[in-house]
């Protein structure tokens, strides 16, 4: 039998059921008539006769034993990715044993079971959705009893939407009479039933990285990303970033080389961060950005080069790791030992460090030089910035005034082990001349110099030529005062003086130069003169062979003999002869002072001859206002 | 006299003053000491007190002697060369250094004394020039002392460093932390023993920007004698992870800030480095509780016990 189903809807919906209830109200009725209507006579005559009846047993449908479900469930909570297959599993039964077919349609629109040619032919003729309803599938023909499911591969594309309604029922295709079963069924398990939910993959459109960035920086990395679901809310987005293009799991939205993931879903724009490790070369680094929901659906665009660079940053030197100390060791001021001369050996230690690493990827020096200055801090490091122009030998000795002016030497004392090692080591052994400024607490330093100290600043300079901040020692030094003196002359030149006479008005003069770093005055003191002085041995006391020490007269200027003062041989004489510091380096520079001298022969002196003698010339560190 | 007698007795008398005269030559053979002086204002009664001054020279070709003549009357007996009065300057040596000693008498009183030292150098071995007024160099060490009958507690920080360090360990629930060891070499420039009171770090990342850890010392650190120069350490625990870091030092003496400043702090894996670390003591309080707190416990336990038995064998008696 068949119907019109467009026309006679009701019709599809009664089909069959009306003609079983008329054949059981038809027996019924014949049952009764022959129980009222008919004697005992009649019942025997009739039980003496031959009656033929006709009953057509009408196919009944298949039922459901186990309800449908959706394996694995396809759920708000836990979709089906796009390009998954969703499968339905149900038990049907036929009280005929007949095998079924289990369908799945995304109506309840009545389906429509076909019947197989003949019974030899049963579950050859799967069912088909009602009208107007998408098929979702069909199993194939399964024993009676046994499980049936069905599986579709879902897509992004129709018939599939984000929430997918679907209907079951189980078939049969009997030859005759072919039928489902009349109530469909959207399954009874809660994870499990309709709808099922396709999960769209997010989209992604961009992406990129805020580089570049130093080490120990912030890098993020960016992407301009969304997702089109919308039940039970936005699906959340996620972003990992791998290293390189091979190692990512679709599955488990990992890889090996991963260098940052968002640990935090958004529904738009998914980003996440990664600090830069220190050290790390600057350079270009290989990454690609994979956008995940979070159903660990990717994005088809995936994955996207988003490679970042690592800026290069210049070196730095830390204050602790400066030392400066003198010649006599670790841990000394700074001494001058030589007098109007350049004293050796002074030292500076500094370490050089850099967050790129001390290697380059092309496996050169990172670290490529340095500069450095020593100076009192007075003067500072934007005067004594470490280039030459400020070279003063006084109080700034840049490393730019070259060796050939400032013959410092320095060496590298570490070496770069690798990538990991951020740190050079250096050493530097530098002169400084005698007029370098004390800042000790002398008696007689100025106050300006002893407030200060000497220090040193230095900086790194990378292979990029990267120039980094002059860092200043934190534990400064002092420069010692260093009182220092030298004479012009080896001797007193006293012209000739007759016994009993002096030399008058013509002076003698003695000239005292300067060779340390302080102001001078100068004191004397003399021995007494004879033919056989020496050290050792002073002159014997006698009136005609000695000529006695203070017999010598000096002053700070030119004088007549008389108006000087006379030296003693047992008391040190000051002369102020204020000399001032030295500032100059050249011998014809140097600060210098002037004593001069007379002589008186006594009378009583009748030994013609050659009369020895020695004057000491004392340095003495000049009141400091006289520096 | 005729006049040939009388030229001749003027040119006998004149001739030994010719012989004392000879030409001016510019010579550069220089002189000077550093420092110029022994200062010191932090004295006590008995305070004994070393400065070292060196003795130099612009030419060591000839060996000289530099005679020392100590002129302070009042502290005469206080000063004392240790080299002694005549200190050798041997050829080819530039530079030699002269001890002064002040020994501080227990009598001495509270105030100033001043003096000086007087060095001059001559030749060894008496060679001097004949016929002349020879020139000989020397220097004056000014001395200025003071006797105070105060304390004063002072140090001058003269070097820093610190060694690389082990990652602390756990060993079952305690955490033991890595122990920094920071050296000082430290001159006391006061007239008591001195140390620093306290060491602070203050501990970034390698980009200096991020503070991870302050920590201070926990054990004492060993004192200085008066005017003594010596290397001294502060130990601070860490509970940082292996890695490299920037610290950012403080040196207290008292409340005044002695020193502060960066430096790098490398912190290796436990097990590294063959240097113990800190036992119980560096443990954070409530571990230190967490294992006393039984011990305690047992204690009491054990006298409650013995003190349970000893009163039932007196009822027994």
């Amino acid at each position: 039998m068949s119907y019109n189903n467009e026309e006679f809807p009701q019709y599809v919906k009664t089909a069959g059921k009306i003609t079983v209830v008329t054949a059981v109200i038809g027996v019924f009725v014949f049952i009764a008539a022959f129980m009222v209507d008919v004697g005992t006579q009649e019942l025997q005559k009739v039980s003496a006769q031959q009656a033929t009846t006709t009953l057509t047993v009408l196919n009944t449908p298949p039922e459901f034993t186990v309800f449908p479900y959706e394996v694995p469930e396809s759920s708000v909570t836990n979709p089906t990715n796009s390009g998954d297959d969703i499968r339905w599993e149900a038990v049907g039964t036929d009280s005929n044993g007949a095998p079924y077919f289990l369908l799945l349609c995304s109506t309840n629109a009545t389906p429509t079971a076909v019947a197989a040619a003949d019974s030899g032919s049963l579950g050859t003729e799967p069912p088909e959705c009602g009208i107007g309803a998408i098929q979702w599938g069909v199993s194939t023909s399964t024993v009676s009893g046994e499980l049936a499911f069905v599986a579709t591969t879902t897509t992004e594309a129709a018939p599939f939407s984000e929430s997918n309604d679907w209907f079951a029922w189980v078939c049969d295709d009997d030859p005759f009479n072919p039928r489902c079963n009349t109530v469909s069924s959207q399954g009874d398990v809660a994870t499990g039933s309709s709808p099922f939910i396709v999960n769209s993959r997010p989209v992604l459109s961009a992406a990129g990285n805020d580089g570049p960035v130093d080490p120990g920086d912030i890098l993020a990395f960016l992407s301009t990303s969304t997702d089109p679901d919308t039940e039970g809310g936005e699906d959340n987005i996620f972003i990992t970033v791998c290293s390189s293009n091979v190692t990512y799991d679709t599955v488990t939205n990992t890889c090996s080389d991963s260098i940052s993931s968002s640990t935090v879903g958004v529904t738009a724009n998914a980003s996440s961060t990664r600090t830069i490790g220190i050290p790390t070369r600057d350079q270009t680094y290989g990454a690609f950005a994979y956008v995940y929901d979070q159903h660990g659906h990717n994005a088809s665009a995936n994955p996207i080069d988003v490679s970042f660079e690592v800026a290069n940053v210049a070196p730095f030197v830390l204050g602790a790791e400066i030392e400066l100390y003198g010649e006599l060791g670790v841990g000394t001021d700074l001494t001058l030992s030589v007098p109007g001369g350049e004293t050796p050996s002074s030292t500076l230690n500094f370490t050089v460090q850099d967050n790129n690493s001390c290697q380059t990827a092309a496996l050169g020096d990172e670290i490529a030089s340095y500069d450095f200055s020593v100076f009192r801090s007075g003067v500072g490091t934007t005067t004594c910035d470490t280039t030459s122009a400020n070279y003063n030998p006084n109080n700034c000795y840049p490393s730019g005034v070259g060796q050939t002016v400032w013959n410092y030497t320095c060496t590298q004392v570490s070496t770069c082990a690798g990538p990991t090692q951020t740190d050079i080591d250096f050493t530097c052994d530098f002169p400084l001349w005698f007029v370098a400024d004390p800042t000790d607490n002398g008696a007689n330093t100025p106050a300006f110099l002893e407030i200060q100290n000497w220090t040193a600043a230095v900086r790194g300079v990378d292979d990029d030529g990267a120039i980094g901040q002059l860092s200043t020692t934190s534990n400064p030094r002092e420069l010692v005062s260093f009182a220092a003196i030298d004479i012009l002359a080896e001797d007193i030149a006293y012209e000739a003086v007759a016994p009993g006479e002096d030399t008058g008005s013509i002076n003698a003069s003695s000239t005292a130069q300067n060779v340390g770093n302080t102001g001078l005055d100068q004191e004397v003191l003399g021995e007494d003169m004879c033919e056989g002085f020496t050290p050792s041995i002073d002159c014997e006391s006698s009136a005609t062979s000695t000529i006695p020490a203070d017999q010598q007269e000096f002053n700070a200027a030119t004088f007549t003999y008389g108006a000087g003062t006379n030296i003693s041989s047992t008391t040190a004489s000051e002369v102020e002869l204020n000399i001032p510091k030295t500032t100059a380096t050249t011998s014809a520079s140097w600060q210098q002072g002037i004593t001069y001298w007379g002589i008186a022969v006594p009378a009583s002196i009748t030994l013609a001859g050659s009369y020895t003698g020695l004057n000491t010339f004392t340095a003495v560190v000049a009141e400091a206002l006289d520096w | 006299m005729n006049s040939f007698l009388r030229n001749f007795v003027v040119v006998l008398i004149l001739i030994p003053v010719f012989f004392l005269s000879t030409g001016i030559t510019e010579v550069f053979a220089g002189f000077g000491i550093t420092p110029p002086y022994v200062r010191n204002t932090s004295l006590t009664r008995l305070s004994v007190y070393e400065q070292q001054i060196l003795l130099v020279r612009s030419d060591a070709n000839t060996a000289q002697i530099a005679e020392v003549s100590v002129d302070a009357p009042e502290i005469q007996d206080w000063i004392q060369v240790v080299e002694g009065d005549v200190i050798k300057l041997p050829e080819g040596v530039q530079k030699v250094p002269m001890t002064v000693r002040v020994t501080v008498p227990k009598d001495a009183d509270f105030r100033d004394y001043q003096g000086a030292i007087r060095i001059r150098t001559l030749p060894d071995g008496d060679a001097v020039t004949s016929g002349a007024v020879n020139i000989s160099l020397g220097a004056l060490v000014d001395i200025d002392l003071s006797v105070i009958d105060r304390e004063i507690k002072d140090f001058r920080v003269r070097k820093i460093s610190v060694e690389d360090l082990n990652e602390g360990h756990k060993l079952f629930w305690l955490y033991f932390p890595g122990k920094i060891r920071f050296d000082m070499l430290l001159e006391n420039t006061g007239n008591v023993n001195v140390s620093p009171s306290r060491v602070e770090f203050r501990i970034f990342d390698r980009t200096g920007k991020v503070l991870l850890e302050e920590t201070s010392n926990i054990s004492k650190i060993e004192t200085i004698t008066p005017y003594g120069t010596e290397t001294v350490t502060a130990e601070l625990p860490t509970r940082l992870e292996a890695g490299g870091y920037i610290a950012r030092y403080t040196i207290y003496n008292g409340d005044e800030v002695k020193q502060e400043g960066d430096l790098s702090l490398n912190i290796l894996p436990a097990g590294t480095l063959q240097l113990g670390g800190f036992g119980f003591f560096g443990l954070s309080l409530a571990h230190k509780i967490s294992v006393l707190l039984p011990v305690f416990a047992i204690m009491i336990a054990s006298i409650y016990v013995w003190q349970a038995r000893r009163r039932s064998k007196a009822k027994k008696r």
